[in-house]
Order: C-alpha cells, then structure tokens, then sequence
C-alpha cells in the first residue's frame, strides 16, 4: 500500500459525489472500493476519513443515506446523490477542469508566456 | 501582489449560496448533538457493515476469516478513531469537548466534597447579596414603564411662584390646574396627545366592606395615549370624562381585581362605592400596569371629571387658581423634546397670561417671577416619581458594597484554587505527559470554576430571594419602594446571576488555570510526593491577592462603622414623644359621606370607647398622624410681628384632640394643652412649638398673643376638623 498515492485533501468529496453519479445509489465501502478501481488502484482511499466526508455531504444536502441490503445481503447504509449534489458535482468538475487547464499551461513547457 | 490578485483555486463561490449551504450543515449538526445517542448506534452499525463487506471481499480473495477481519480493521484506521473523527465532524466539537469536561469537573467536585461546598456556599452569598441588589436597581431605576414606546413620554413641570391652592402626588413637584390643562390640551402641537391625572386616597367599598385605596383621577385619554389595553372589559375613554360629575365609571387595577376579586371575570358591571359614590366596574387594567407614575400603585382610575363628585369639601375642577393636575404627553413621531418644550411654551405664555388676570394685588417682583413661568419636559420612559432621587444613591452604593463583598470571595476562592492548583501538579504534570495541550488544561481548570459559580448563583437565587425580602421586611413602610420592588426575580435577574456567576467564575479561575497548567513537567513527575515547590510568581500573586482582600475588608468595616455610628446617632435624637406604649391608626369618616359635625361625635365616641379597654391609659386624636411621613403647612399673621417684605410667615400645622400631647409624652413648657372644653364653639386656641415661639415672639411671653391662621385649602385629608382656630400656648 505504501507507494499508492492517498486522495488529496479536497478532491475525495468530487469523487465521491461522481461515484453516487454514475453508479448511483452505493454503501460506503463500495464508493471507496469503485474510487480505488477506477484510479486503477493507484489511489488508496483511507477509509477512516471516508465516513466523515460522507457525513459532511449528507449535512450540506449534496447527498442522502437510507439502510438497505447490499449486494451480497448485507445490512449497509447506501447513499444517493440528490439534486442540489447533482448540480454541485457540475460545478465542482467545471472548477476542477480549470484548475488543471491552468496548471496544464503552467507546466508545459514553452507554453509560459505568450 | 497586484489589485488583480484572485483566489488561487479560481473557484467563484456565490456568497449566498455558501451561506445557505453552511447554516443547513450548522443546523444538523445541532441536530447530530441532540440525537447523540441513536446517531452514535447506526454510526457503529455502519462501520460494523462496512467491515462486514470488506471481510467478505478479503475472504473472497482468499484469506482467512482472523486475517480478513484484521485487515480490514487495519484498513479503516481503526474503528474508534474513526468515530472519535466522525462525532467531530457530526456535532460542534467544542460542545462534545464542554460536555466531556463538564463531566470531568463534576466527578472532580464531587470527590472533594468539603472543598466543593464551601466554595458554592461562599459564591453563593456573594452572588446572591448581589443579584438581590441588582433586582431593586433594577425595578427600581432602570425597568421602563410597561406602556407602548416609553421613550416617547414626557411629563410636563412648570415651576414659579403661585397663588391659591396648590397640591402634587410628588413632592416637589409642580402641578397645573384643570381649565389650563383642557385648555392645553385643546392648544398644544407637539404631542399626539396630552394627559392628565392625579392620585387621591379614597375609600373604596364593596359589598358593604370598606377600605383604604388609592384612587387615580384621569383624563379620558389617559388609557389611550399609554397604550394600555384592558385585562378585561373596557378602559376609560374621552366620552367617560366629558361632563363634570356625569361618569359614574371605574377600572380596577389589575393587582387589585385578583387580590380583592380574585380576578373574577363577574365584576364587571358591579358597583363600587369610591368615597361613597355609586361607581359601575367598567373593566380592569393591563397586568402589571400601575400608572404613570413610580410607586404607590392606584386600585381603582375613575375620569377626572368626577374628582368634585369624589371629593368631599372639594370644589376646584372649575377654579384656575386650584393647581394640583399632572401632567403628560406622548411626543409626535419626529418630534424632539427640545422642540416640543419650545412649542408648547407658545399656547401656555398665553394660559399664563391670562392666571396673571386672576392674581390678587401680586408685588411686582412676585408678578414678574410669575410671568417667568414656563413648561419643561422631563423624559418618561422610566415613569415619573421621585424614587430615582430618593433610592438612586443609597441604591448604587449598596450595590457597590455587595460587588465587594464579591471580589473578597472572588479573592478567597482564587487563593483556594491556587493552593489545589499546587497540590494537583501532578495530576497536571501526568495529563500534559498524555498530550493534553495548556489550552486544554485551562480549559478544564477555567470549566471547574464556571461550574462552581454556576452552582454557587444558583444557591445564590434562593439567598437573593431572602435577602430582598429581608430588605424589603426592614424597611418602614410607606416608602414606595415596596410596591415597586415586590415583584421578586424575574427572568432578567435570573440573567443577571448567570452572567454575574461565570463571570466570577473566569475572575476567580483564570490565573490559578494558568498557574497550575504551568508546571514544570519533569520535577513534578519525578516528585513522588507530588509536592511542587510553588515559583516566585505563583507566591507573589497569591501575597497580591491576599493584601488586595485585606484592604476591601477593611473598606468594607470602615462603611460599616460609620454606618452603625450614623444609626446610633439618629437613635438617639428625641423625637419630643415618647414612642413605647404608643399605638396609632388612622380613619377616613370623610370619605365616607360624614359630616362635618358626624365626624366630630365619631372622634368623641371612638376615644371614650377605646379609653374604656382595659389597659388603655390615654386616647388622643390629630388629622395629621405623628412620624406618618405627611405634613400640611400654611401661611399666617402673628400678632405684633411683621414678616420681612416679599416674606411670609409660614409653618407646618396640625389639628389635634384633647390631651393630645400628653398622650404622644410631650411636656408643655407653659400653658395648657386642649380640652374638651376646646370645641368648635368656643374661642380658638393653638399650641405652639418652642422654634415658632424663638422666630415670631422672641423674649417675650407668647401666651394670650393671637395669630391668624389662612387655613382655606390647606390640603384635603379633612379626618378631624374639629378643633378649629386655636389662641397662642406654649410647650416645648
């Protein structure tokens, strides 16, 4: 585990928000499972801090939780991505693609100062 | 840096929107610390099945059931931590972290039980000596009146020399007449409205049972320009008070009808005799409305065009010459006092003008001081009565005094707290080593003291309770303060004593927490003893503390010497009577439709009979009680004396019965006292006081010399009128 890389403070939130968009309705465990998958487990996710982020977005309204059994008839909580969370992840992946065009610009080289 | 610098991330966040966003989060978080409990169950139950998944997932990839599990413990980080973060995140930690330590101070209190209550009980009587305090400043100089937008009142004064008839429900304070206010109130510009009214004392009876009351004549507006509203039934209204003598109409005071009536709806419509005089309930007050006024609460409001019909031996309503109205307005929207003083100065120049017609053969000094007259208006929002002036200072001093007494306990319990501070440093030294930071330590200390002042101001409550009654109990009655302050602790008091408690609880704590989280780690861990010597500073601080509390003492012992010096001086004036063995009461026949002539034979049985009760040595009469805090005063010729120009001779007076001052012990210097032989009939005779005697008659013989009394108008309490003029004795 120890040469992955963990998920930057910040970004866990989007990719969280992203899973429940594409997968829709998930427990906990699988949206750290899928986020390490997709990151093509380069990524790991500290499942301890996974829950408090889960917590955060639930308050804010971006997302909603509800028991139920999960794939493998397992009592989990699954959570579902609401429409203020829909919208949110909009803007949060627009802010996040302009940051990276940004920092694209700035690294490439030659492309500096015009 | 340019102006052009932008946020790094380039995210524009809406303002708005994040608002919303962090006051929705704040909200359920609140919700997260209220539900601590079921929340903390489905937290575990979460990361019970999240462990379960992930066990599933290891065991599918192969490993035993011991190792799946620990590695997916291993994977979560721990399940405690976990929690420890998500409660955090879930609730306000500062809250989580009071409670834990609010927990901690009470295990720790509790343990040292001594310790623990006298502290409480110290902290109490300095806490409580200062709430009962601060609840009588409190009503007495700084509640507003319970009325609609105080600060827009304002009473109305007019100072100056007068002729005729003058009387006031404040003393000192001026009075107008009824035409001037009618004609006022027809005239005036700046305010919404102007009011009038007058307390009486009044006989009130009901279902043939009588009693002594305050009666409050008003305008018809008076309700309206408050903004007072019934508790039930109506109020008074411009078309009760049109017709002098026309309005048999009354409201009870809200205390009145639940002490009298029991707040029974069924009075309405009644009647009641007001100085016998048929008067139909029309409705009751407001609760906790008294009036205008500060102290001496009315029972009953009648309109002031029934004051003559009310008034036994009282024609005044139509006479300019009678002032004894006051008077209030309610100031226009926009309009200032400054403003509004100047505007009415103009209708009443003329109103003055006009009293100057009325005056008889005035000096041209009195004319021109007369015409000086002018209105000033005196802010209303804290209700009109001389209670400031006469309670403000004593009141702010006490109130000093107590704070004192609250700094010397704060002083006491500071020391106690450094000494435990001392003897827990390696309690202190052991919790620093377990990575408890010094804001945590001070934390904690600072939460011990809070909840020992916490504790403290409550027990404090109950002693506020007695103190005030004490207070109250010890005072002599009649001094308007019981009433007003009768009201106990209410919710701001209640306040007050919160604030006030933590407050000593920081004052008292802080420098103890900070002394003691300031341990020097090693030496007291290696300390088995757990004895720390204590630093210079620590000692130095504790000497301050300990000079500081002597010398408020001290101030404290001082104020209280010369306050028993002062009482014992006022013990020992002679009053010129002799006190023990003396009871007195008072009757009003009057009031009750007596007759001059009736009254007269009521005084005579009434002091037979009572002479008659076994025991009973004297029995006297006199319409002014003695040390009843009332006097009546009059101007008069003497004979042989003339009073320097522009000057009258002036004195109190007092009717009084046959063998009044040998009753109240006081020794005639020459001369006789009264009669019976003294009636209303016979010629008149007075007593006089040595002082009177010393100013108009000096190293003369004083008796057999006539004075002339004016005693028309002299004031309306007529209880025994039957010894009129009197001729000149002596007494001391």
């Amino acid at each position: 585990m120890g040469e992955k890389a963990d998920v930057w403070q910040g970004t866990l939130a989007l990719m969280v928000l992203k899973t429940l968009e594409t997968l829709g309705p998930l427990h906990g465990y699988g949206i750290a499972r899928r986020i390490e998958q997709t990151s093509g487990d380069l990524l790991s996710v500290n499942y301890g801090t996974l829950y408090p982020a889960l917590l955060k977005l639930e308050q804010e309204g971006y997302i909603t939780s509800e028991w139920g059994v999960s794939a493998n008839n397992r009592k989990a909580k699954f959570y579902r991505l609401t429409r203020a969370g829909r919208k949110q992840l909009g803007r949060e992946a627009r802010a996040w693609d302009q940051t990276t065009a940004i920092l694209a610009r700035f690294l490439s080289p030659g492309e500096g100062r015009s | 840096m340019g102006s052009n610098h932008r946020d790094p991330r380039a995210v524009p966040v809406t303002g708005g929107r994040a608002v919303v966003r962090r006051l929705r989060a704040a909200a359920r978080r609140l919700r997260g610390l209220l539900r601590r409990r079921s929340l903390d169950r489905e937290l575990a139950e979460e990361l019970e099945s999240h462990l379960q998944l992930h066990v599933d997932d290891n065991i599918r990839g192969g490993m035993t059931p011991e190792d799946a599990r620990r590695h997916a413990v291993l994977a979560l980080g721990g399940i405690e931590q976990t929690k420890e973060r998500y409660r955090d995140r879930r609730g306000f930690r500062l809250f989580d972290q009071l409670a834990q330590d609010l927990g901690y101070a009470g295990r720790l209190l509790r343990r040292n039980a001594g310790f623990t209550a006298i502290a409480i009980l110290t902290l109490a009587l300095g806490i409580g000596a200062n709430t009962a305090i601060f609840s009588l400043l409190d009503q007495v100089l700084l509640r507003t009146l319970p009325v609609e937008a105080p600060d827009q009142l304002v009473y109305l004064y007019s100072d100056g020399p007068w002729q005729g008839s003058t009387s006031s429900d404040e003393p000192g304070g001026s009075s107008f007449s009824y035409p001037l206010f009618r004609e006022l109130q027809k005239s005036q510009t700046p305010f919404v409205g102007l009011a009038g009214a007058r307390d009486r004392l009044a006989s009130l009876a009901f279902e043939n049972h009588a009693s002594h009351g305050r009666t409050r004549f008003v305008s018809g507006n008076y309700f309206d320009l408050l903004g007072v509203h019934p508790a039930i039934g109506r109020l008074l209204t411009e078309d009760d008070d049109r017709t002098p003598g026309a309005h048999s109409v009354a409201v009870l005071s809200y205390a009145y009808w639940s002490s009298r009536f029991a707040e029974d709806v069924s009075v309405l419509n009644q009647t009641i005799l007001v100085n016998n005089v048929p008067m139909a309930i029309v409705g009751v007050a407001q609760k906790g409305f008294k009036s205008e006024r500060v102290g001496d609460p009315p029972e009953v409001y009648v309109p002031i065009s029934m004051r003559e019909a009310l008034t036994p031996d009282w024609e005044g309503l139509a006479d300019r010459k009678h002032i004894w109205l006051t008077m209030f307005g309610r100031l226009k929207p926009g309009m200032t006092r400054e403003r509004a003083e100047r505007e009415i100065n103009v209708p009443y120049r003329m109103q003055v003008e006009q009293d100057i017609q009325l005056l008889d053969h005035p000096s041209d000094d009195f004319l021109e001081r007369f015409r000086a007259r002018r209105i000033t208006l005196e802010p209303g929002q804290y209700g009109r009565g001389t209670l400031d002036d006469q309670w403000g200072a004593p009141l702010f001093l006490l109130m000093g005094l107590t704070l004192l007494v609250l700094l010397i306990a704060c002083a006491n319990m500071a020391n106690l707290q450094l000494a435990r501070g001392t003897a827990r440093a390696r309690e202190v030294a052991v919790r620093t080593a377990m990575g408890a930071s010094r804001m945590q330590l001070v934390r904690q200390f600072l939460t011990e003291s809070c909840l020992l002042a916490v504790a403290g101001g409550a027990l404090g409550i109950i002693v506020a309770y007695w103190t005030q009654h004490a207070i109250l109990v010890s005072l002599p009655p009649g001094m308007g303060i019981q009433d007003l302050a009768s009201a106990g602790l209410d919710g701001r008091v209640l306040f007050f004593c919160l604030g006030l408690s933590l407050l000593t609880g920081i004052l008292f704590g802080l420098v103890p927490a900070l002394q003691a989280s300031n341990t020097d780690l090693t030496s007291s861990l290696k300390d088995q003893a757990g004895q720390v010597s204590s630093t210079g500073r620590a000692n130095s601080f504790r000497k301050t503390v300990v000079m500081a509390q002597v010398a408020v003492s001290l101030l404290l012992l001082i104020s209280a010497g010369l306050f028993v010096n002062t009482l014992v001086n006022v013990a020992r004036i002679d009053p010129g009577i002799r006190a023990d063995h003396l009871m007195t009461f008072s009757i009003g026949p009057k009031l009750n439709g007596y007759t001059d002539q009736r009254v007269a034979q009521l005084h005579e049985q009434l002091t037979d009979q009572l002479a008659q009760i076994p025991g009973v040595t004297l029995v006297s009469s006199a319409r002014t009680g003695t040390i009843s805090g009332n006097t009546t005063g009059t101007s008069f010729n003497v004979e042989g004396y003339t009073p320097p120009s522009g000057d009258t001779a002036d004195s109190l007076y007092n009717y009084v019965g046959a063998g009044y001052f040998r009753t109240m012990g006081t020794p005639l210097v020459a001369g006789r006292e009264f009669t019976r032989a003294d009636h209303a009939s016979a010629p008149p005779v007075a007593v006089v006081n040595e002082e009177f005697v010393r100013q108009f008659v000096p190293n003369q013989n004083p008796l057999g010399r006539h004075i002339e009394i004016d005693i028309e108008g002299a004031g309306a309490n007529d209880d025994c009128r039957h010894c009129d003029e009197c001729q000149v004795r002596a007494h001391a």
